[in-house]
């Protein structure tokens, strides 16, 4: 509390006048922050702060408070604004007040707030704390007489039109920029992973290579030769998942190596089967009633899926 | 990599699929949105640009942006098309911010102000004096809205001089209104034009 008073007063002559502390009747005290009062211009604000105790219950009444709007031909009271908290078994008020001056000086001039009074009240009686006048001296900022060497006009020369000015376009670009490059990075962090183009042709998935081979080329591969040439391609996609050369006996210790592919083994034997009896049995026909190419191109989708899955 | 529950948890592929999937659709979501209103920032400038430059073009009051209310109330106050801008000074308050209601104010006084003065020019006091109330009105509001504006602060002070404001009827102020050392000036400055 000490402290308060001290800052208040501190404050005070920092502003560049003293705080002025009033004690009526009763145990309430005003204490009021007030600005400069000198160096005023035609329009320039005020602002005078309020300390209002009261006493165990007593409350202001806050219909004494001022309210906005004109004062008097010069004078406005641009906004008042209170705030209330509890201090001890009393209240501590802050009013603060915003004066704004409209006149128009020739020379410096002494010129005055009005004084106002609060009204306290409690459960049997009102009483009143009187708020003193505030004097502040404004000054003008134009000269009085027009220089000789000014045209007659000068005096009713007004200050040029304002610019409207271009709109800020800063924050937008900068988003603009920052998620074209973020969509373009996870557009190529997308393709990179499902081998899409310019990466189809990454070693590293050979069954999405396979099967996307087996997708374009349907028409060319009906044929017994093109049977043989879709085999060959997903025999070079195990050899190349493996590392070696996987031939049918191998496929139970490819299917360990690799459990991605495991949900598929009896259609991957399937394959191996129907490959051995095309090429080493020269019985295309029967292999292509056994596996034929749709199931083929089935199989190395879903073994496209799941190599990319394990990636 | 290997999980051990691969099969119950998705893989570490479909993760990643999905969070490139995830950033893709809304680093575009904000593309789109950054680049309309890019777009339309950059059409609006395009037109404050032509109407600085000089070039009628004509706007639809109640839809316009706040700032082409600005640009477009500036080309007809400068050419003081005062009754044309009036509609564009009435929509401010619903939309501008603080600097462009100031700013529309502070141009509308400054016609008045012109106008005032070529009709003193002329010698028709009675139509000057309503013009420089209404700026100074406007002068005001606009030193409400910032009362560190200097133009409109010197400007006000052009207006106060040549139509002075006096205490409306109080009775202790009608014993001595706030006396001026003398006489300086009349309430107009006529500009004396005689032969050359």
């Amino acid at each position: 509390m000490r402290l308060m008073l001290l800052l208040c007063v501190v404050f005070g002559f920092a502003a560049g006048a003293g705080a002025q502390s009033v004690t009526p009747s009763g145990t309430s005290s005003l204490t009021v922050v007030e600005p400069r009062a000198f160096g005023y211009f035609i329009g320039d604000k005020l602002e005078r702060v309020f300390e209002l105790r009261t006493g165990p219950g007593e409350e202001l009444d806050l219909s004494s408070i001022p309210r906005p709007g004109p004062l008097n031909y010069w004078l406005e009271l641009a906004s008042s604004n209170v705030e209330s908290e509890a201090d001890g078994d009393g209240t501590l008020y802050k009013l603060t007040l915003v004066y704004q001056t409209f006149y128009a000086p020739l020379d410096p001039r002494k010129l005055t707030i009005p004084g106002f009074t609060l009204t306290i009240k409690n459960a049997q009686a009102t009483r009143e704390v009187q708020v003193r006048d505030f004097g502040f001296i404004t000054s003008p900022i134009r000269q009085l007489f027009a220089a000789a060497s000014q045209s007659s006009g000068s005096a009713v020369e007004v200050q040029p039109d304002a610019v409207a000015p271009r709109l800020v376009t800063g924050t937008e670009r900068t988003a603009l920029l920052i998620s074209t490059a973020t969509a373009l990075l996870s557009l190529v962090g997308l393709a990179w992973h499902n081998a899409w183009w310019p990466f189809h042709k990454r070693p590293q998935r050979p069954f999405t290579d396979a099967a996307r081979f087996i997708r374009s080329n349907a028409e060319t591969l009906s044929g017994p030769r093109g049977y043989r040439a879709a085999l060959l391609k997903l025999h070079r996609a195990f050899d190349l998942a493996a590392g070696r050369r996987v031939l049918a006996d191998d496929v139970a210790q490819f299917l360990s190596e690799h459990p991605e592919f495991a949900p598929y083994g009896d259609e991957v034997r399937k394959l191996f089967a129907s490959s051995r009896r095309a090429f080493f049995a020269n019985e295309v026909e029967q292999a292509r009633a056994q596996m034929p190419l749709p199931a083929l191109a089935e199989l190395s989708q879903h073994l496209s899926v799941a190599e990319r899955r394990a990636a | 990599m290997r999980i051990p529950l691969a099969g119950q948890l998705p893989s570490v592929g479909v993760l990643k699929s999905a969070a490139l999937w995830v950033v893709l659709v809304a680093s575009c979501a904000v593309m789109i949105s950054a680049g309309a209103l890019f777009a339309s920032k950059l059409k609006t400038n395009a037109a404050i640009d032509q109407l600085r430059a000089g070039k009628n073009i004509v706007i639809d009051p109640a839809t316009a942006s706040p700032a082409l209310l600005d640009a477009r109330a500036a080309f007809l106050l400068k050419r003081g098309r005062i009754e044309e801008a009036q509609p564009l000074l009435d929509q401010a308050p619903l939309r501008a911010d603080d600097a462009i209601q100031m700013r529309m104010l502070y141009n509308m006084a400054n016609a008045r102000m012109r106008a005032a003065v070529r009709e003193i020019e002329k010698g028709n006091f009675d139509k000057a004096i309503p013009m420089v109330s209404l700026a100074k009105s406007e002068y005001r509001s606009a030193l409400r809205l910032d009362p560190g504006n200097w133009d409109a602060k010197y400007n006000l002070d052009v207006s106060m001089r040549l139509v002075r404001d006096l205490p409306q009827a109080v009775p202790e102020d009608e014993e001595k209104p706030l006396e001026t050392p003398e006489k300086l000036w009349t309430d107009l400055p006529g500009t004396p034009k005689g032969l050359p």
